[in-house]
């Protein structure tokens, strides 16, 4: 597991003279969204990979959301390409309608 | 950088030991990248220390002049293959080379470094005998500076963000270069619209070496094997049409040039002949495709004919051909791609 240098490895580092190789911003600026009190009666987003499971896994998952939590909407979407991040437009639309986003990586 | 410190100041198994506690090698002990060494490496660029070179995906670690130093120190390199790793890590940030996908997919292919022109020999970066193997440090530790520069920087972490399934030993180092001194035609390069004379890096996203042998010297039939190999219904390129390469012997290139093969010949040979009917690569599941076609193979292709020949690649000049291997062996290599494309730069010296 790669991290970025906390106190008291920057002082190990230094008192051996060592530079450390990590942008250490790039471990910290990443966090999970918020987390909401509950996500009953809420809109969910479903974005999609557009590989050939992701929707099989992300309806199954819509599903047992609207059964346990009775969403108000669920909004599906598929990303343009898999390899690639979702486009602009794409999680605006997703940002501006829902209250909360459900997505999935590989295959 | 102030408090200078000689490396003969540093004990060497507590700094390797420090390096593997902190998860910032490949698996292998680093060289301990001190202060007095990282400043060689950047004095040696002409560049600021921090000189913004990439934000490099996944995570959008700002690669400066002095962390690529500090990862090339590591990764034991010399100060003067510092413009080879920068241009490289450069030419990953291209769009086209889709560089987040390349280090977060499940795939089996990781970047491969090329190096062509004048440069390679200079460094001694290896383009002969055993070109993709164990020897020189100018390939193992270019190449190992740039993955620990992916992984460092980047945040591409096997097993966390990146997802490959099974890896590759090139994740380690894959680095090489295209041996001008037997390539009977314009360097690797020139189909970037580079000077001959110049030198430049090409990265690509490969999988591991395939070899194809032939013993014989008919320039078709030895063709048509290498066109039967780049066409398997496990290749991924027959699903996804990206980028693919060719690595030429030598024995195997001197008998195709004094046949009349030129470059372009080839690529059209191959593309021509490196083809699968819709029928067979159905067994290789549904069409994998971008949003308004369903499937990315070419347009010309109607994917609900079964008889249409689907190419391994979108069009011939997609088939990158670089020469490179020790001679008197009857070898070629193929390089299975991933999706994306090759991206050529220059390399700019200090």
């Amino acid at each position: 597991m790669v991290s970025a240098p906390g106190a008291d490895l920057k002082a190990r580092l230094s008192d051996m003279g060592l530079l450390s190789p990590v942008d250490p911003d790039a471990y910290s600026k990443w966090r999970a969204a918020p987390r909401l009190e509950t996500i009953h009666g809420r809109v969910g987003g479903f974005l999609g990979n557009r590989k050939a499971n992701a929707s099989l896994l992300l309806q199954g998952v819509k599903e047992l959301l609207n059964r346990d939590f009775e969403l108000r909407d669920g909004i599906e979407v598929d990303k343009y390409v898999y390899s690639r991040p979702a486009a602009d437009d794409i999680i605006d639309d997703l940002a501006s309608q829902c209250d909360f986003v459900v997505t999935c990586i590989a295959d | 950088m102030s408090n200078m410190v000689s490396s003969n100041a540093v004990d060497l198994g507590d700094a390797i030991d420090l390096m593997f506690e902190t998860g910032w090698t490949d698996g292998l002990p680093v060289v301990p990248p001190t202060e007095d060494r990282v400043k060689k490496f950047v004095d040696y660029t002409g560049r600021d220390a921090s000189e913004l070179i990439a934000e490099l995906p996944p995570l959008g670690g700002k690669a400066t002049v002095e962390r690529i130093a500090v990862n090339a120190v590591m990764a034991g390199c010399l100060p003067e293959h510092m413009p080879v790793i920068i241009t490289a890590l450069q030419a990953m940030m291209d769009d086209r080379f889709n560089l987040r996908g390349v280090m977060c997919s499940t795939g089996i292919h990781t970047p491969l470094v090329i190096v062509s022109g004048p440069i390679a020999k200079e460094l001694d970066i290896n383009g002969g005998y055993n070109c993709f193997g164990a020897g020189w440090r100018a390939n193992a530790t270019i190449g190992r500076a740039v993955k620990l520069a992916l992984v460092n920087l980047g945040g591409a972490i096997p097993g966390e963000t990146n997802k490959a399934t099974f890896g590759h030993p090139g994740a380690y180092t894959y680095c090489v270069a295209e041996d001008q001194d037997i390539n009977p035609w314009e360097p690797l390069h020139t189909d970037a619209g580079l000077e001959a004379s110049d030198s430049a890096v090409t990265v690509f996203p490969a999988e591991a070496p395939h070899n194809i042998m032939y013993h014989a010297k008919n320039s078709r039939d030895f063709l048509t094997v290498l066109a039967d190999t780049m066409c398997t219904l496990g290749n991924v390129q027959m699903y996804v049409s990206g980028d693919t390469f060719v690595v030429i012997g030598p024995e195997h290139a001197k008998f195709l040039s004094e046949d009349g093969w030129r470059k372009a010949d080839i690529r059209q040979f191959l593309f021509e002949h490196a083809r699968k009917p819709v029928r067979e690569l159905r067994h290789g599941g549904p069409p994998q495709g971008d949003a308004d076609r369903g499937h990315f193979w070419p347009r010309f292709v109607d994917a609900n004919d079964d008889d249409q020949m689907v190419p391994v690649v979108r069009a011939a000049d997609r088939i990158h051909i670089m020469v490179a291997g020790g001679r008197g062996g009857p070898h070629s290599a193929y390089l299975p791609g991933w999706g994306s494309r090759r991206v050529t730069l220059k390399i700019e010296r200090p």
